[in-house]
């Protein structure tokens, strides 16, 4: 197989996209879009929170989508999701429960929920992803940082297939301002299915393209000081290298208008190993967004990208697209 | 047995707790429907039965009793024997 430039052997293709998400943009927060007999089916999804019902929805697309897995053994399939919000509608119902009556009034079909790991249990027993599963929580970066760490155990082969996702419920409530602006909150969940190359093409499967993705912080007091531009060109050229990035490619900005944000953009801008901005796109409240875009982008089929998020907290992440051609050679 | 224990336990109310508990057709529980052979219950679909029991009428369950909440007609039973024991 012929590889584009600075993609490796053990860099994994997407091979199934499952993005399920209100339709339009922005969110309207407690605007019904989900319809779950519909979705989902008939019965069982009662205890179910709201995230973990998006993303069963959309691993069942991404699934569907890629076809991938019956030949790989339940113990080398792994999955890795990313979310900030996608307990806080359980949580604070348990809290309301407590502080309002007893808690010996929690509901103990919903009490699992309260581990965060749980949110992703649905759709890692339905496809019996046996090998691990993991859930990332790094503000606005976690859907990419669940990639980054997934892909990363994938090309050391401590699996053969990986089924990264994010997902998001909220938070409850109107948007709250962060810190250097409003943001929305997120409603759904975007999945993804990986697996090498090698594999895809042995079973005859198409795929979207390939990713790889790294993530850093930058304190954010240092956001718009000399020092915070030194220390993040010196980061860049790092998350650079690490994905491969040798010659300038256009880049999509997903920020929140933060001092980190536009510290990121300007660094990125200036970076000799990139491209243009192509894109900029506001971040809501978690880590969906980028998601989504990364998402559009490959199904696009866009070819060589960069995606880009930086938040007020400090968190920033990368991810890299890369176009291998639709057939092996 | 009488259906009714008046005011607080109608055998039809109780019903329908149940299979929205249990997330059924309210068809589906029958008085004889095992819950766990029948209706698929598990022990933590058991203890959330449990728990809105308590909570609709007033009664706190001891361990040993869970083992009563296997059917409609036994979950009656065993309300309307604590409610009784209450009155």
């Amino acid at each position: 197989m012929n590889l584009p430039a600075g993609m490796l052997a053990t860099d994994a293709v997407v091979t199934g996209i499952g993005v399920v998400v209100p339709p339009g943009t922005p969110a309207d927060p407690g605007r019904p879009w989900f319809d779950t007999r519909a979705r989902l089916g008939p019965r069982g999804y009662k205890y179910l929170p709201a995230a973990s019902r998006y993303l069963l929805a959309a691993a069942r697309e991404a699934m569907a989508d890629g076809g991938g897995l019956d030949l790989v053994p339940g113990e080398r399939r792994a999955a890795t999701f990313g979310t900030n919000s996608g307990s806080a509608a359980v949580l604070d119902g348990m809290d309301r429960t407590v502080a309002d009556g007893h808690a010996d009034d929690l509901s103990p079909a919903m009490a699992p929920f309260f581990a965060i790991n749980v949110l992703g249990s649905r759709p890692c027993a339905e496809y019996e992803v046996k090998g691990f599963q993991l859930t990332l929580t790094s503000p606005r970066v976690a859907g990419l940082e669940a990639m980054e760490v997934g892909l990363r155990a994938l090309s050391l082969g401590r699996c053969s297939s990986l089924l990264v996702a994010a997902m998001e419920d909220g938070p409850p409530g109107p948007a709250s301002p962060v810190a250097d602006g409003p943001a929305l909150p997120e409603e759904g969940a975007v999945a993804m299915v990986f697996e090498p190359p090698a594999a895809a093409a042995a079973r005859g499967g198409r795929w979207y393209g390939a990713c790889r993705a790294r993530t850093a912080f930058l304190p954010p007091h240092l956001a718009g000081t000399r020092e915070g531009q030194d220390r993040l060109g010196r980061i860049v050229t790092d998350l650079l290298t690490g994905l491969g990035a040798d010659r300038p490619l256009p880049v999509h900005v997903i920020a929140d208008g933060s001092a980190v944000g536009e510290t990121v953009a300007a660094v990125l801008t200036a970076h000799p190993r990139t491209g243009p901005i192509t894109s900029r796109t506001a971040a809501g409240l978690g880590c969906l967004t980028p998601m989504v875009r990364l998402a559009g982008l490959l199904a696009a089929r866009t070819g060589d990208r960069l995606i880009v998020t930086a938040t007020a907290e400090g968190n920033l992440a990368l991810a890299r697209i890369f176009d291998p051609g639709r057939s092996p050679c | 047995m009488a259906d009714q224990l008046a005011p607080r336990l109608d055998k039809e109310d109780l019903r329908l707790l149940i299979a929205e508990v249990l997330d059924v057709d309210v068809a589906e529980v029958t008085d004889d429907a095992h819950f766990v052979d029948d209706l698929e219950v598990d022990s933590l679909m058991a203890l959330e039965i449990t728990v809105r029991l308590e909570k609709e009428y007033g009664v706190r369950m001891q361990e040993e009793e869970l083992e009563s909440i296997r059917t409609m007609r036994s979950t009656y039973d065993l309300i309307e024997r604590k409610l009784r024991e209450t009155s």
